[in-house]
């Protein structure tokens, strides 16, 4: 047995020895969902960085040094989220975290952030909350809030008095549907019913029928993954709901081939992006190359932005979080992997949404 | 380099976990109910707790509501289940737990929902003076605890462990004991839940979730059921153990899934050299 722990032991002093620290480099931090359910996205996040810190380093680094991103497991929950953060920023002395992936892992770790003057810059963190989380908190994503507001802003646009919303028990769906309801109403519209649904389910007749005997003009769907949204139109036009379906264009994209000709006439709603565009496509087939299918393109867009970002910064200003913060602020129109990157005065990133309809199994964009 | 604040932190968290553990073993380990349902009184003390204070009632005293209010739920979860034995219980107040979060998912008036509550006062803003507070509040919870498994109620509740019919013949009225340290595991653990969301400024549903629940019991089974010192030991091993770990160079890709899996491998090994944790002095049937 003791041979045992002291094997374990030396092995653990061994691996330890093997990390040198070098005065070469600048560090930042990264704090993704590495373990656990999210994992998914933490994991391919931290390839694009790592594709993008290689490229950046390849290309000369900042200034002479070698960029190295830390990373550390936020597990997308709150509490791990403020123990990265603690450890980032008190260790290993960081002045830019990238992340988190998910919302509550960022609002976990965004009063240490800012109470130590460190940026965070999360690719994927999409909580309006995030909105309010400091003065030294971004993201290279748009809050849930405008995709919320475009479709709420285009339903009253179409002359709809009347809306109901179905959305799922997650924080992502449940912003877009606050916002939703609260700009549709501001538009003089009402909104008659709100039903909701756990990410378990997959039978939603009970909420489908309440909204039936509502009788909407228009229906806003909201599921957090494509196939929930799949099964939510096909058991809508089973009730025999005939009203206007509005939901996100991204999941419409994923249900398109399946459902065909039943999502006719269904607006979508998603923020521009164009996968095949010229910092995009590249990044994206040096993935596919690499690591094999992309699951989220449009993050990894926005992790690759937020990486050259950084390290834009850094360059310009060396490790100074005030004044990196001031120069996100400034940042207009500068293009990225996700389209013009502009952050407004809360450190959200503004993007142009379109609007975009089935027509024949296509999507086609509106406005 | 600020290694100490770091060190702090993770000294907060495990003062906070170590009253969860300890209260988690006044009912599991001291009388013997399988309960599963710790995180669910965590949880309510975390958002009455933070639900009071963002409404502008004073910190400690939303700290004593919330740690009262999950007292409360206590003896209403005590009330129906605690006729069950063993296994059933345990699925009884797992159910419990489940609940909590559902609830906390879908009373969006209350609870805001998914999105959590961020904001929440922080019972004092340096952490250093939180650490205090957190180990004072620690300690007495650990003499309060050991005082009670001392006394003629806690060594009629260890019977109760040990031959509930005896204990019975012996004309002890075995469901009020059972309630009752029910309510008082829950106090506890209502009061290490508003003391985290104060800590965190956060709380959302995730507080429900199984991750922190096997992290207790985890820590209860390597302290050793039964034993105070045991669980105060454990929750140390729990929530130090993994920090070491961060600072060995794994590959970057193996960052996560190489700690967890030596972190499994540590509790793995302890277990196999001492089977009743630490300081063991019982099994659960």
């Amino acid at each position: 047995m003791k041979k045992i722990l002291l094997s374990v032991l030396v092995i653990l002093v061994l691996l330890t020895s093997c990390s040198g620290v070098s005065n070469n480099t600048i560090k930042i931090g990264a704090m993704l969902p590495l373990t656990g359910d999210a994992s998914q996205y933490g994991t391919e996040f931290q390839r694009v960085a790592e594709i993008a810190a290689q490229e950046i380093n390849d290309a000369g680094g900042i200034n002479g040094k070698k960029l190295e991103i830390i990373y550390e497991d936020s597990k997308c929950n709150p509490k791990d989220g403020a123990t990265a953060a603690q450890k980032l920023i008190n260790v290993d002395d960081v002045k830019v975290i990238l992340g988190g992936a998910c919302s509550g892992e960022t609002l976990g770790a965004s009063p240490i952030a800012e109470q130590n003057k460190v940026i965070i810059l999360s690719p994927s963190a999409s909580s309006p909350d995030i909105t309010n989380a400091g003065d030294f908190i971004f993201r290279t994503n748009p809050s849930d809030a405008f995709a919320g507001k475009v479709a709420a802003e285009k339903a009253a646009s179409m002359g709809f008095k009347k809306a109901s919303i179905i959305h799922e028990n997650t924080d992502y769906a449940q912003g877009l549907k606050r916002v939703f309801e609260q700009v549709f109403k501001e538009s003089g519209g009402e909104v008659v019913s709100v039903e909701s649904y756990s990410s378990e389910e997959s039978d939603f007749r009970t909420q489908l029928a309440k909204i039936k005997a509502a009788n909407p003009d228009v229906v806003y769907l909201v599921p957090q993954s494509p196939i929930k949204g799949g099964l939510l139109v096909r058991q809508l036009k089973e009730a025999g709901v005939k009203s206007q379906l509005v939901m996100d264009a991204i999941m419409l994209r994923g249900i398109l081939k399946d459902l065909g000709s039943q999502l006719e006439g269904v607006i979508g709603v998603e923020p521009k992006f164009d996968e095949k565009g010229p910092i995009a496509a590249p990044m994206l087939s040096k993935y596919k190359a690499k690591y094999g299918e992309v699951t989220f393109g449009f993050y990894d867009s926005a992790t690759y932005d937020a990486v050259y970002l950084i390290a834009e910064a850094l360059q310009k200003y060396g490790e100074n979080a005030e004044k990196i913060r001031d120069y996100f602020y400034s940042i207009k129109g500068r293009p990225g992997a996700i389209g013009e990157i502009t952050f407004d005065k809360n450190g959200d990133l503004l993007m142009k949404f379109s609007v975009e309809e089935v027509k024949n199994g296509q999507l086609v964009v509106l406005e | 380099m600020a290694f100490i604040n770091y060190v702090i932190h993770i000294l907060n968290l495990t003062g906070i976990f170590g009253i969860l553990t300890i209260s988690l073993n006044l009912s599991v380990g001291f009388t013997g109910l399988l309960n599963l349902g710790h995180v669910g009184f965590f949880g309510i003390g975390a958002y009455t707790t933070a639900l009071l204070a963002l409404n502008g009632v004073p910190l400690i005293l939303s700290l004593l509501i919330g740690s009262v209010v999950s007292f409360i739920s206590g003896i209403i979860l005590g009330l129906p289940t605690l006729r069950l034995k063993s296994d059933y219980l345990a699925l009884a107040t797992l159910g419990f737990s489940f609940i909590l979060s559902s609830l906390a998912k879908n009373w969006i008036g209350l609870t805001r929902g998914a999105l959590g509550l961020p904001g929440i006062p922080r019972l004092i803003h340096d952490n250093t003076l939180f650490l205090w507070i957190v180990f004072g509040i620690l300690i007495v919870v650990y003499l309060l605890v050991f005082l009670i498994t001392r006394s003629r109620f806690g060594k009629v509740c260890e019977a109760i462990r040990d031959d509930e019919l005896a204990a019975k013949i012996l004309g002890k009225n075995t469901f009020l004991h059972k309630i009752l340290i029910l309510g008082i595991s829950a106090f506890f653990a209502g009061l290490a839940g508003g003391l985290f969301a104060s800590y965190l400024s956060f709380v959302d549903p995730s507080i429900f979730g199984l991750g922190d629940l096997i992290l207790i019991f985890s820590a209860l089974i390597i302290g050793g059921l039964a034993s105070v010192k045991g669980s105060f030991l454990g929750i140390i091993i729990l929530m130090t153990i993994p920090e070491p770990l961060r600072f060995i160079g794994f590959p970057i890709y193996l960052i996560g899934p190489a700690r967890e899996i030596i972190f499994g491998i540590i509790l793995l090994l302890i277990l196999i050299h001492k089977p009743r944790g630490i300081f063991g002095r019982a099994d659960i049937s």
